[in-house]
């Protein structure tokens, strides 16, 4: 993220009135590990550094560190929370936050940090995701069954027409509760969610898209029998790579092991990892697979009474 | 054609043998226990084989309810020991087959299953005669508002939505919460038909009429009203999770109204208005989506298969929309 000079400004003032350098210098090593400010600022260590002076290298360096954002989530955690046993009082924060929701953020409280606004971007890192780093995650699998009967019987573009129209309901929904498509590789993709109530969301988007295909299979599909999905949803650690090397995770991995094993048509199959993050009216609606070895799984399919 | 065979015989049934090197066909062998579960997934290319040995009468003509409901024109029964003294209760049901201790004494030919599949299939795809019943004058408004004149008549599509259970609610919870409530379900209908130009046209305490312009061919309330009732679950946890949970039922329906605006509507005289509403508030069960007779007409005939039950209400036919469990 560029932080504009105006937000700059902002933030090294509500630094600099909310504590002493001495704090400060504690502040930036939460955020840059080891931090000399006498070395940055270039005044030698008999020296003591202007307030002023401190909390604007402090936030410059944040923010060339692509830092700025985690740093305005620790300033809001510091005023709610307190660091040490002592709250502080930070000036102008709502100003701060204001101008960063602005450019297109939001602010999540159950992780602390700010991530983008999908109404307005929409990246594969939710704008805070760091390379290497690991993070705990809920994936979306969606698989068409029956691909290669159903291109070998209608045609290779007819089907990928279909696929297309499946691709952007699922994504529709997906984003809608700020999950991210991974990859898409014809006939089937890996969505990604991360931070609050990830499972929850991930399989609220899963039951959802599974009732958009019906829909679509009742009214809307070309092909007369339509088209039938998989669905899977899995949590775990995973570490985020922009090359997408993470899609070979454990995490990954396991939930494809799953979808292959046990996956059923026109069904949601969830691991025992996630059943009990959901909301008791959504865990209720799933009903428990056998699955030797593999522990618990749980399955969800349009029912009518 | 995917065939499932519900039998308790471990060893299958002998006479299904030569489905099993066909091409055309999938024979996929379960336990009779397996119904309930099997009928609550079961796709339109899957025709369910019942096998009855060991059933009494009355525990058959349950599951021939239970197939009739979910798999109608879909199933067929196994009956080895002639259980059914009458097989054509069997087709009255609804199924398509029958296959007694006679047929069952040799191996059935692939033929004719294929039949069978073929005339389950013609049937489906045989496009439902519509019970048009109104409106006599049909007038379409359009496909969206701006042809649509103040005070003229013409034929709109019209949705009844109404909360159940409203009574219960109207004595147990106090009337803030029951007003955020109401509005919070407005704004839900109001982003659900947005891209179906819909309209809350008329709204009481608890129920109310949305008004769609129809072009004369295209149903265009049907796909999100259906959608509203198979996400309500969702819809509640994410809408009204700070409040308590609801369900709704809803009427669709395709009738002639003189156009007034939302809150001018008091004055119009309206028989379809007035159906749509008795049908919502007298015919429709909770979480039920109704399609009436002359809507069925424009209802895509894939769609059409899901409607079930049709019932006669103040004259005019409807089916439904199963609820989802």
């Amino acid at each position: 993220m560029r932080v504009k000079a105006r937000l700059r400004t902002l933030a090294a003032r509500a630094l600099a009135e909310s504590m002493d350098v001495k704090r400060m210098i504690h502040v930036a090593r939460r955020m840059l590990g080891n931090y000399d400010l006498h070395q940055r600022t270039g005044f030698p260590p008999s020296v003591p550094i202007p307030n002023k002076t401190a909390a604007r290298q402090i936030v410059d360096d944040v923010a060339d560190a692509d830092l700025f954002l985690d740093f305005v989530g620790f300033l809001v955690s510091l005023e709610r929370l307190g660091m040490a046993g002592r709250r502080y009082k930070i000036p102008r924060l709502n100003a701060i936050i204001t101008e960063i929701i602005d450019t297109g953020y939001h602010y999540d409280d159950v992780s602390g940090t700010f991530v983008e606004d999908c109404a307005i971007r929409t990246t594969r890192n939710w704008g805070v995701l760091r390379e290497g780093e690991s993070y705990v995650m809920a994936f979306l699998g969606i698989d068409v069954t029956g691909n290669s009967r159903l291109v070998r019987e209608y045609g290779r573009d007819d089907m990928q027409r279909i696929y297309r129209a499946i691709r952007s309901m699922a994504t529709e929904r997906v984003e809608q509760r700020n999950g991210r498509l991974w990859s898409w590789e014809g006939d089937g993709g890996l969505y990604a969610f991360t931070f609050e109530e990830q499972n929850q969301r991930a399989v609220i988007a899963a039951m959802e898209v599974l009732h958009e295909v019906l829909l679509y299979n009742l009214a809307a599909c070309p092909v007369t029998e339509g088209v039938h999905i998989r669905l899977t949803v899995h949590c775990g650690a995973a570490e985020y790579r922009t090359d997408g090397s993470e899609l070979k995770g454990e995490t990954v991995k396991h939930l494809w092991e799953v979808d292959r094993r046990f996956g059923k048509s026109d069904t949601l199959t969830v691991s025992a990892t996630i059943l009990p993050t959901l909301a008791p009216p959504v865990a209720e609606r799933f009903v428990r697979l056998s699955a030797e070895g593999d522990g618990d799984l749980f399955t969800y399919a349009v029912r009518f009474a | 054609m995917r065939i499932v065979l519900l039998t308790d015989n471990r060893n299958g049934i002998p006479a299904f043998r030569a489905i099993a090197g066909s091409r055309s066909c999938a024979l996929d062998l379960r336990q009779p226990s397996e119904l309930t579960e099997l009928l609550c997934s079961a796709r339109a290319d899957c025709f369910v084989y019942l096998d009855i040995a060991g059933l009494s009468l009355a525990a058959v003509r349950s599951r021939l309810k239970q197939l009739s409901r979910a798999a109608h024109g879909r199933f067929g029964i196994v009956d080895p020991a002639d259980i059914l003294q009458d097989p054509s209760e069997v087709f009255h049901k609804g199924g398509a087959d029958y296959l007694g201790k006679r047929m069952l004494g040799k191996p059935i030919p692939t033929a004719r299953f294929t039949r069978v599949f073929d005339a389950v299939r013609a049937a489906s795809e045989d496009p439902v005669e519509p019970v048009v019943v109104g409106p006599a004058n049909l007038i379409p408004s359009g496909s969206n508002w701006s042809d649509v004149e103040y005070g003229k008549e013409y034929t709109f599509q019209m949705l009844y939505v109404g909360i159940d259970h409203a009574g219960d609610m109207d004595r147990k919870v106090s009337e803030s919460l029951l007003q955020s409530l109401r509005r919070a379900f407005q704004a839900v209908l109001e982003q659900s038909f947005a891209g179906a130009d819909g309209r809350i046209w008329v709204w009481k305490e608890y129920d109310g009429v949305l008004l769609f312009p129809f072009d004369g061919s295209r149903l265009t309330a049907l796909i999100p009203a259906a959608r509203l009732a198979l996400n309500r679950p969702l819809i509640n946890l994410e809408h009204f999770s700070g409040m308590m949970p609801i369900s709704w039922r809803m009427g669709l329906h395709v009738g002639n109204t003189t156009y007034r605006a939302p809150g001018e509507t008091g004055g119009i005289v309206s028989e379809a208005l007035n159906f749509v509403f008795h049908l919502g508030e007298r015919a429709l069960g909770p979480g039920e989506l109704g399609v009436t007779g002359p809507a069925m007409a424009f209802v895509p005939p894939r769609f059409r298969a899901y409607l079930t039950g049709q019932t006669v209400f103040e004259s005019v036919p409807f089916s439904a929309f199963p609820v989802p469990g």
